[in-house]
């Protein structure tokens, strides 16, 4: 399976990553070594927070693209491919899991 | 829709941004506890006992609570921390909470299995302070045998693991002529060292670690012999020594803004070393505290004998109301240690510009000070408080009470009186 296919189905945040809202940002901070790129601390803007805290091991990138579009009134193809790359760059941070622990990166 | 990945200076700039305007707690050191397995010449703490220091649940609460009011940047430091036996737990939580971690020590107690925990939690930055580079030298400043060995070996376990890993030192005298042999060692292994000069007064005012300081004129000749020291201090006092920016408030640092400190006993404080509208978090939430009591500090100004306040090098200078109620029992007190340190770096400094006629007049304000003149009105130390002041300097220089003369004669003893509570930490160099 490639990232994108992988990026695609359902995914969950990484149990060594805190997510948290400072200062009207939203940050990502790695915490563990291993999975995660701990030379980082990501933020992620308004959208990218909604995304975020969509994944619950269980709704895949299409379905969470159709609740972006509704959410933030935008075209759901163009809602679809961002949060296709967003859920991809996420991915290959570390930062997010696959649902399912047989599905790899 | 990205992620972004932002340098840090971008990142702290934004946090600093967004975080000023609202007042949030964005930077905070702990405090763990006053335990210590050493005995420093220098050490400001009076009462190594561990008597009354929170416990695990107790401090896990706080962490937790700052990190809901938006600490970012947490410091976790002592005495020593890792005289704490639950440290690891007390880490690992601060670690969940998504703080970027700084961790003070002594690295004498620093082993394998602290080594393997901070490898898989890496902290954000993780600082040894040496006091010296030889088992002989360590007895001498810690009181121990073979410490030095200890610390080395802390070392390497530091550098296998790739951590973060800085080394720093008190330039006091028992180290005059191993701070640069130290800052060779830290080169050579690739470390990044720092000093400073600052050694404080005993929490219990006990003025005996003073005993150790350098003179001035060795703390400026540090920063006239290293050329990056020298280059450092010039672009710190271009933007932020001149022009002077006056202000009639007491506090002109970020503690209370957005920066605070909680002691071994649970005490929020705006500063590690002020023991001013103090808020006890065993008795309430860190909200309470932070919005409430301990950032009515900022509010206070500058008392009429506050010499130092219309100072044009205040920026500069290592007096601040915690140094000066460490020394002088007051807030408001005049530190003449740190204002002739101040006055010869600037000096240093003026020259370096090729302002001489501004650094000849810096540098006869420290002569002066030297010669026992002080300021007419001002709180003194302890130490030297001793027969009538002198009215100015005559160097025509504005810094330090030379341009204003204190607008009362009435000493402010009341203001002198001011209890200490035990759980009081000491503030480290820029």
């Amino acid at each position: 399976m490639t990232p994108a296919e992988t990026a695609a189905g359902a995914l969950r945040p990484s149990p060594d990553v805190v997510a948290r809202r400072v200062a009207g940002e939203y940050l990502l901070v790695p915490v563990r070594s291993g999975a995660a790129q701990m030379d980082y601390i990501f933020t992620a803007n308004e959208i990218g927070s909604v995304i975020f805290q969509l994944l619950d091991g269980r709704r895949d990138a299409g379905e969470i693209a159709r609740l972006v579009s509704r959410q933030f009134e935008v075209d759901e193809q163009r809602a679809g491919a961002d949060v296709r790359e967003f859920l991809a760059n996420l991915l290959s941070a570390g930062l997010v899991t696959p649902a399912d622990p047989a599905v790899g990166g | 829709m990205t992620l972004q990945d932002l340098s840090y200076n971008e990142f702290g700039a934004l946090m600093m941004r967004e975080g000023g305007v609202s007042r949030l707690p964005l930077s905070g050191s702990f405090e763990l506890t006053f335990k210590c397995n050493l005995r420093c010449v220098h050490c400001y703490i009076p009462d190594y006992s561990g008597r009354n220091e929170m416990s695990t649940g107790e401090i896990k609460r706080i962490l937790s609570e700052a990190a809901d009011e938006g600490c970012v940047w947490m410091l976790l430091t002592g005495g020593e921390i890792l005289c704490r036996g639950d440290f690891p737990e007390i880490y690992l939580h601060a670690k969940r909470q998504g703080f970027l971690l700084t961790l003070f020590s002594n690295g004498t107690l620093l082993d394998e299995r602290i080594a393997d925990l901070l490898a898989e939690y890496p902290p954000f930055g993780i600082e040894f302070t040496l006091y010296g580079l030889s088992d002989a030298t360590y007895l001498k400043t810690t009181g121990f045998p073979g410490r030095f060995t200890r610390v080395r070996r802390a070392i390497d376990l530091m550098l296998e693991r790739r951590l973060p890993l800085s080394l720093k030192a008190v330039a006091m005298e028992p180290l005059a002529g191993e701070i640069e042999t130290m800052s060779a060692f830290s080169e050579a292994l690739g470390l990044r060292f720092r000093y400073d000069a600052i050694v404080h007064g005993r929490l219990d005012g006990s003025m005996k670690p003073t005993d150790v300081r350098s003179t001035p004129e060795k703390v400026v000749e540090y920063d006239a012999t290293d050329p990056g020291r020298f280059n450092e201090w010039l672009k710190f006092y271009k933007k932020f020594v001149k022009p002077t920016r006056p202000t009639p408030y007491l506090m002109s640092c970020g503690a209370g803004v957005n920066s605070f400190h909680v002691t071994p006993q649970g005490t929020l404080l705006s500063c590690e070393a002020l023991p001013l509208n103090g808020y006890d978090l065993r008795g309430g939430s860190f909200h309470q505290g932070w919005y409430g009591i301990v950032g009515e500090i900022r509010s206070r100004r500058a008392a009429d004998f506050n010499v130092c306040a219309p100072c044009e090098l205040k920026a500069l200078c290592d007096r601040c109301p915690a140094t000066a109620l460490l020394e002088t029992g007051s807030p408001d007190g005049w530190i003449p240690y740190y204002c002739e340190i101040t006055h010869r770096r600037a000096a240093l400094l003026e020259d370096g510009i090729g302002q001489h006629e501004t650094a000849a007049r810096y540098r006869a304000h420290a002569d002066k000070v030297k010669s026992g003149w002080s300021p007419t009105g001002a709180i003194l130390p302890r130490a030297v408080r001793l027969g009538a002041p002198a009215a100015a300097c005559g160097a025509g220089c504005p810094a330090s009470g030379c341009g204003r003369a204190a607008s009362t004669t009435a000493h402010p003893n009341a203001l002198i009186q001011i209890e200490r509570p035990p759980a009081v930490a000491s503030g480290s160099g820029r």
